[in-house]
């Protein structure tokens, strides 16, 4: 603890410690090569990104991965961050887009087709994306089959519609960070989460 | 407030504990609307079910690993693209110089306007008695030979009618250069070149910052020396 301090001392994070820094001044000490603020970075987010990952994707081991790559990338950009808005939603625009891009690539890995042809009644294309019937990573901690049913329900989501609706109903976001995350407009975000969870609704209306 | 309304109120709240008054008077009376706003609620606490997973204990120590690899595997700077434009502007820019100096070399590129040209130095000895008064600017035999292209052959400068007599208290000294003994200039660029045995003034009432026109200046006893203009 006191190496930490001392460290963030030489950095220019003055009297303040690590634990008691802003996002945004632990950056600013990454950016000078501070490792200890790295660290804390990572103590503060890993687990909200793992647990957003993991919701985005059903696969704790591919979670942990890409909560890995997200951290990689915060480190290796440092320099280039700034501060403009808060630095939650700069890490979990990346993370998402980690998340957006493993579900791509699933999706063309798969041979059978994904969209059915259908569209919704928004005009939207409906995705047959079949609900994996591989057990959960924590399958002994949920051992429930309404849990089983709850991510087989997120998880069978078009993914525009799966990351609104994680970053608002599961991570409790507010619709402003999430039009920032997905950079879209917060009348965009809002209609996506109301159409998920009408799906979703529709999936679970036996556990409703 | 319609039923439409009040439902997208319900979904769209940041707090659905806190509804607008409007929105809450009409769920007391609408029975559907009501039904909304628990179905909804209902969804957010199955979707609050899951445990909430947390990350291996090795965490931070997979992440370092996974920085000190990338930065092991990382390809050296001329296997990128990078390098390759870098290298090949620069061997343009070098190419385009050695094409510049050896057309200035064989006397095809256009001399640079520059106010050499348009110098109308005047000339006065500061020592007590010159034999002349004439300072004769053309080629410099000992200079660089690029430069006589920008030197206008022998003209004549007669003496500054307003300078007459000594007039070093004046003038301000500047750094020398090359086989240059002394210069000095005044803001109204009045130079002195100062020989071992005399000295001579100059008035140069156009002067070219930086592009150096070359004067030659020849002395009371028959010595010619080189004066770089610019300031």
């Amino acid at each position: 603890m006191a190496t930490v301090t001392h460290q963030a001392q030489a950095i220019g994070l003055g009297s303040t410690s690590v634990e008691a820094a802003t996002d945004h001044e632990l950056l600013a000490a990454i950016r000078d090569g501070d490792d200890a603020a790295f660290q804390e970075i990572m103590r503060r987010y890993r687990n909200p990104i793992i647990n957003f990952v993991y919701r985005m994707l059903d696969d704790y081991e591919r979670s942990v991965d890409l909560a890995q790559e997200t951290f990689i990338r915060i480190y290796t950009s440092a320099a280039r961050y700034k501060a403009n808005y808060n630095f939650s939603t700069y890490i979990y625009r990346i993370a998402s887009n980690l998340a957006i891009s493993e579900l791509r690539q699933r999706k063309r890995r798969k041979l059978v087709p994904l969209l059915s042809g259908f569209t919704d009644e928004h005009g939207d294309a409906v995705e047959m994306d079949l609900a994996d019937g591989a057990p959960l990573q924590d399958e002994s901690l949920i051992g429930d089959e309404r849990r089983q049913a709850v991510a087989r329900a997120i998880g069978s989501l078009p993914v525009k519609y799966r990351v609104a609706v994680v970053l608002r109903d599961i991570e409790g976001k507010s619709y402003d960070d999430i039009a920032r995350v997905l950079q879209l407009s917060e009348g965009t975000v809002k209609s996506r989460i109301n159409r998920a969870r009408n799906l979703l609704k529709d999936k679970l209306g036996a556990y409703i | 407030m319609k039923c439409s309304i009040s439902r997208r109120v319900i979904d769209e709240a940041e707090d659905p504990a806190s509804l607008p008054y409007a929105a809450v008077s009409h769920l007391e009376g609408c029975a559907s609307c009501r039904q909304f706003a628990d179905e909804r609620g209902r969804l957010r606490k199955l979707l609050l079910e899951p445990v909430r997973v947390s990350a291996p204990a090795n965490f931070e120590a997979m992440v370092a690993r996974r920085l000190s690899q990338r930065a092991v595997q990382r390809r050296p700077f001329w296997f990128g693209g990078g390098f390759y434009v870098t290298a090949g502007a620069a061997a343009t820019a070098l190419a385009c110089m050695i094409l510049a100096v050896q057309l200035s070399r064989s006397g095809r590129l256009a001399p640079m306007p520059t106010s050499t040209g348009a110098v109308v130095a005047e000339s006065q000895p500061l020592t007590t008695t010159p034999k002349t008064n004439e300072v004769v600017i053309g080629p410099v035999s000992s200079g660089p030979g690029r430069l006589r292209n920008y030197i206008p052959r022998k003209p004549v400068y007669r003496p500054h009618p307003e300078k007459t007599g000594d007039v070093a208290g004046v003038a301000t000294p500047v750094a020398t250069m090359g086989g240059i003994t002394d210069i000095a200039a005044q803001p109204r660029a009045l130079l002195l070149v100062r020989n071992s045995g005399s000295e001579r003034q100059i008035l140069v009432p156009m002067v070219s910052v930086g592009a150096q026109p070359w004067l030659s200046v020849s002395f009371p006893a028959g010595e010619e020396r080189g004066v770089r203009t610019s300031f």
